[in-house]
């Protein structure tokens, strides 16, 4: 055969350019491996000790600041308030305080974090009055709420009895919601417990609830209040990360968090 | 260059390959953009750009065809330019433009190179007053098994995420949902076994009273936090949602020389307000069990004098925020104070400190810490693309000039 038809029927000129570039992709890809992961160990300095969810601390939750999914939060307890145990919910903290005469029920006050909204503000307050035996409102408007302020914001306060009568498991509950935007998480102060107790706490339930701190995040949320991370991007001057498509837009804590009481 | 070496690297400098290449780019580049809808940012970054092959939905029926990656192309590029810049390389005044800019090209492309294989991000966090000696890659987790006994320091193993999920046993297949590996993680630095029961890349968490029933009852946990909520799966955060990341949980189920040491739930940052680490207690001694942000320990300390945030006088529009830090690198025999604000980082020892974002209240900061040794060169490569052209208009022009003259 001529040397040239040899060629031809081989690697013509034209197809060359293709070949090379197979050639290239798979030097490339035998070059190159992925470098894969193992459990490893190292020697970290100290962390803040380990802090088991009870007993509670008489001021303040947990706030070392660190790996919540929250903003760390301080508040000042009533003195005749005491660390709950067995509140099978997904309650952050649980108290009791007592009722006045002796013998009496105490009520339970829990706070909780939710993800979200946590149903909506419409579907938890009938949720609620249900608990304590009341109809369902049709209308937002339609049920009184008290202001209270926590943290420089304004937020609601609900108190429900049981009607007189009723039989329903719950007699009294006051219910404080602080929507928080920026954490994508609504808290819910709650106490709950006999008629008597609960008004007798409800001061003492009024200034735990205002004597709440987000600490490091300056304001509760839900009508004006600030809190979470933010980016400072917003501005439109930071210069980011040159070469890197994504010079830092994310930062949140992810959406941990959550669970319903 | 002798004509030997011309032939074979005349296929290589071919103009029809710079043509397909940047077909494919095209491609690549607008499917890889349309998949951030679907798909997390890094995610789809590591898939469609930073990878040498990869698996390309063509949207009809879940059809998926093998295509070409960034990596690939990207080398592609670079040789089919310096390759043609090899056969054709005349050295003269008239092509110096043409020379100029291409050498710009070759270098934004190893550029880009040398940051997708080199670069990383990592957040530091740090509050008023507060010092901060690691970072965390907000992209990864890891399950940190930490023994806090001895007194000067802790011992912290680390099972990367790539290992947690390689190793999940959910029932699909044999694999798992990853395809991974089989049988539970076993090492010697570990104090236990871990049988990955269930990993998810994204989870929510239900209280007992706000978990679908099923779900509730079908809770796999026995130990620690998984007895009093439950997780389940959720579609992981695309590339559009914000600044929102994935929050994943795993279920592990522990076992201490053959002893089932129980199922456990371990969300990233614990469940709400709590201390997010869980006690695993095994001989009388205490481990800590942790998914958290991936973490790099650094060899020095940020500290945060003060953060300013700089309001536009009369409105609550930002004009500017700060961090005023100290560095104390003893490795570096460096103890300074700097001012980080925008558009003026700080850059130490290989890595660069950006203001990032704030902690409302103004009470916190968070820098963005970048190690990038391809910092400089797109910087260069610009330059000279710019310089390149200038000089080719000027040698057009020239030629313009003198054949008007003529």
């Amino acid at each position: 055969m001529p040397r040239h038809a040899k060629r031809n029927s081989s690697t013509r000129p034209t197809h060359r350019w293709l070949l090379a570039a197979v050639v290239i992709a798979f030097g490339v890809g035998t070059l190159t491996g992925c470098e894969e992961e193992e459990v490893h160990s190292y020697q970290a300095p100290k962390a803040t000790p380990y802090v088991p969810p009870e007993p509670m601390a008489p001021t303040g939750g947990p706030t070392d600041g660190h790996n919540h999914a929250g903003p760390p939060v301080t508040w000042d307890l009533p003195d005749s308030w005491q660390p709950a145990t067995g509140v099978s919910s997904m309650a952050m903290e649980a108290f009791e305080a007592p009722g006045e005469s002796e013998g009496a029920e105490p009520a339970k006050v829990t706070v909780t974090v939710l993800a979200g909204e946590a149903g909506g503000l419409m579907g938890n307050i009938n949720r609620w009055r249900g608990q304590v035996g009341l109809e369902p409102i049709q209308v937002i408007e339609e049920q009184p709420v008290t202001v209270v302020h926590i943290d420089h914001a304004r937020a609601a306060m609900i108190d429900l009895a049981s009607p007189q009568g009723a039989t329903a498991g719950l007699q009294r509950m006051l219910v404080v919601l602080v929507p928080r935007q920026q954490d994508d998480q609504t808290w819910f102060i709650k106490m709950t417990g006999p008629n008597d107790t609960v008004a007798q706490q409800k001061q003492n339930f009024i200034g735990f609830v205002e004597s709440i701190r987000f600490e490091g995040t300056g304001g509760a949320g839900g009508t004006g209040g600030a809190g979470g991370v933010e980016n400072t991007q917003e501005a439109g001057k930071t210069e980011g990360a040159v070469g890197t498509e994504e010079s830092g837009e994310t930062g949140e804590n992810g959406e941990t968090g959550g669970g319903i009481q | 260059m002798n004509k030997g070496m011309k032939k074979i690297l005349a296929p290589f400098a071919s103009l029809r390959l710079t043509v397909v290449l940047f077909a494919v780019a095209m491609v690549l580049i607008l499917v890889g953009t349309v998949a951030q809808k679907y798909e997390g940012n890094w995610e789809v970054v590591n898939r469609y750009f930073h990878s040498l092959w990869l698996m390309m939905p063509i949207g009809i029926a879940g059809i998926k065809i093998p295509f070409v990656g960034g990596y690939t192309l990207c080398i592609l590029m670079l040789v089919n330019l310096i390759a043609a810049h090899a056969v054709r390389f005349k050295l003269n005044w008239k092509r110096a433009g043409i020379l100029l800019t291409h050498a710009g090209l070759i270098l934004l492309l190893a550029g880009e190179l040398v940051t997708g294989l080199f670069a990383v991000e990592w957040q530091m966090t740090i509050m008023e007053g507060e010092s901060a000696d690691y970072a965390v890659d907000i992209r990864q987790v890891e399950l940190a098994v930490v023994d806090p006994s001895p007194q000067k320091h802790d011992n912290v193993v680390i099972v990367p995420q790539s290992v947690l999920a390689s190793h999940e046993e959910q029932a699909e297949g044999t694999g798992g949902k990853s395809g991974g590996r089989a049988g539970p993680i076993q090492s010697e630095l570990l104090p236990f076994d871990i049988r990955v029961v269930n990993w998810m890349s994204n989870a929510e968490i239900f209280g007992p009273m706000g978990a679908p029933p099923q779900l509730w009852q079908n809770n796999p946990a026995t130990r620690g936090m998984g007895k009093s909520a439950v997780a389940r799966e959720v579609s992981r955060v695309t590339g559009v949602e914000g600044g929102r990341v994935d929050a994943p949980a795993v279920y592990l189920n522990l076992t201490h020389e053959g002893q089932d040491m129980g199922t456990w739930l371990v969300p990233l940052h614990g469940i709400g307000m709590g201390d997010p680490r869980q006690p695993v207690i095994i001989n009388g001694k205490t481990y800590l069990l942790e998914l958290r942000f991936t973490r790099d320990y650094k060899p020095y300390t940020v500290h945060l004098i003060d953060f300013r945030h700089d309001k536009f006088v009369g409105t609550e529009k930002p004009k500017n925020f700060s961090s005023e830090v100290r560095m104390v690198d003893p490795s570096r025999n460096a103890n300074f104070v700097a001012l980080i604000s925008m558009n003026h980082p700080l850059r130490h020892g290989g890595e660069t400190f950006y203001q990032h974002q704030f902690l409302r209240g103004d009470i916190g900061t968070v820098l963005q810490v970048v190690r990038n040794p391809g910092w400089l060169m797109p910087y260069i490569a610009c330059s000279l693309v710019s310089l390149g052209l200038i000089v080719h208009f000027g040698v057009m022009l020239k030629k313009f000039v003198s054949r008007t003259r003529r």
